[in-house]
C-alpha cells in the first residue's frame, strides 16, 4: 500500500533548482518509488527535471507519496523537508 | 510564459566561444550588457550573482544542459540569454555530461513565478527529444528562433 502525504508548499521561493535538487535527493535515498503531485500533474520524486517540470510556486499544495520499502519514512522525511523549506531561510 | 519571449534573437548566441564554464558565464552575461537588457553599471553585479549561485552548486541539469540563474533588482520580471556551444562546456553537471545548451535567467526579486515558469519551460522542453536534437543541430538564430517558438506551440497544447 503506497503512502501519501498532503503539505502545502511555503516557501517563499517555491519548488526552485536547489529546493528541487534537495527533495530529489532525499527522495533518492529511499528504495520507495516517490512521486510529487501538484495540481493534479504527477511526476517522478527522484528526479529534479521532472520536478522542475511541475512549475511549483508558493501557496500551492504538495501531494508527496511513496511506495515500496521505507514508504513511511520516505514521506515523512519529504514532509519535513518542505515544512523546513528546504533547509533555507 | 513564452519560451521565445524570453528568450528572443537577440538574446541567442548560436556558438559560444568560450570552452569553460567561468569563461562561457561572463561570455553570455556580456550579451546583456550590449543589448541594454541590463545596464552597463549593473553588469559585474550580475555576473558576480550568477558566479555565486553556481558556487552554491552547478546549474548544470543534466541531459547537456545548463541553468544559470540569478536575481537582480535592476531587471523586471525575467530576462533570458539561450547560448549553444558546438563543443560542450565541461559544467560540473548532475550527470557528469558536458553542457551544449545554456539557459541563463536574470530575474527581478519578486518575479518568483516568472522565474519557476520558466524553469518550468525549459525542463519540459527538455522531455521533447525531438526538440532538443533539433536545437543542438541548428545553424542559425533565425532556426533558434523558430525551434523555441514550435516548443511554445507543443508546449501549450
Amino acid at each position: 500500500m503506497a503512502v501519501e502525504k498532503r503539505v502545502p508548499l511555503l516557501h517563499r521561493t517555491g519548488l526552485h533548482l536547489r529546493a528541487a535538487g534537495r527533495f530529489a535527493e532525499t527522495a533518492g535515498r529511499f528504495e520507495a518509488d516517490v512521486t510529487l503531485t501538484v495540481k493534479g500533474r504527477s511526476v517522478n520524486g527522484k528526479s529534479v527535471l521532472e520536478i522542475l517540470t511541475l512549475g511549483a510556486g508558493p501557496g500551492v499544495e504538495l501531494v508527496i507519496s511513496a511506495d515500496g520499502e521505507q514508504e513511511t519514512e520516505a514521506v515523512e522525511s519529504l514532509a519535513r523537508l518542505v515544512r523546513d523549506n528546504f533547509g533555507e531561510d | 510564459m513564452d519560451l521565445h519571449a524570453v528568450f528572443p534573437k537577440k538574446h541567442i548566441i548560436v556558438d559560444l566561444k568560450a570552452r569553460r564554464k567561468l569563461d562561457t558565464l561572463h561570455e553570455i552575461v556580456a550579451r546583456l550588457a550590449e543589448t541594454g537588457a541590463v545596464k552597463k553599471s549593473d553588469i559585474e553585479d550580475v555576473e558576480r550573482a550568477i558566479m555565486r549561485r553556481e558556487e552554491l552548486g552547478s546549474t548544470g541539469i543534466g541531459k547537456g544542459v545548463a541553468v544559470p540563474h540569478a536575481k537582480h533588482p535592476g531587471v523586471e520580471g525575467v530576462i533570458g540569454v539561450f547560448a549553444r556551444s558546438a563543443k560542450g562546456i565541461d559544467f560540473d553537471s548532475l550527470d557528469g555530461q558536458p553542457v551544449n545548451l545554456v539557459f541563463m535567467l536574470i530575474s527581478s526579486p519578486d518575479a518568483v513565478e516568472p522565474h519557476l515558469a520558466a524553469l518550468r519551460k525549459v525542463t519540459l522542453l527538455l522531455r521533447d527529444d525531438d526538440i532538443c536534437m533539433f536545437l543542438k543541430r541548428a545553424a542559425t538564430e533565425k532556426e533558434l528562433v523558430d525551434l523555441l517558438v514550435e516548443a511554445d506551440g507543443r508546449l501549450s497544447k
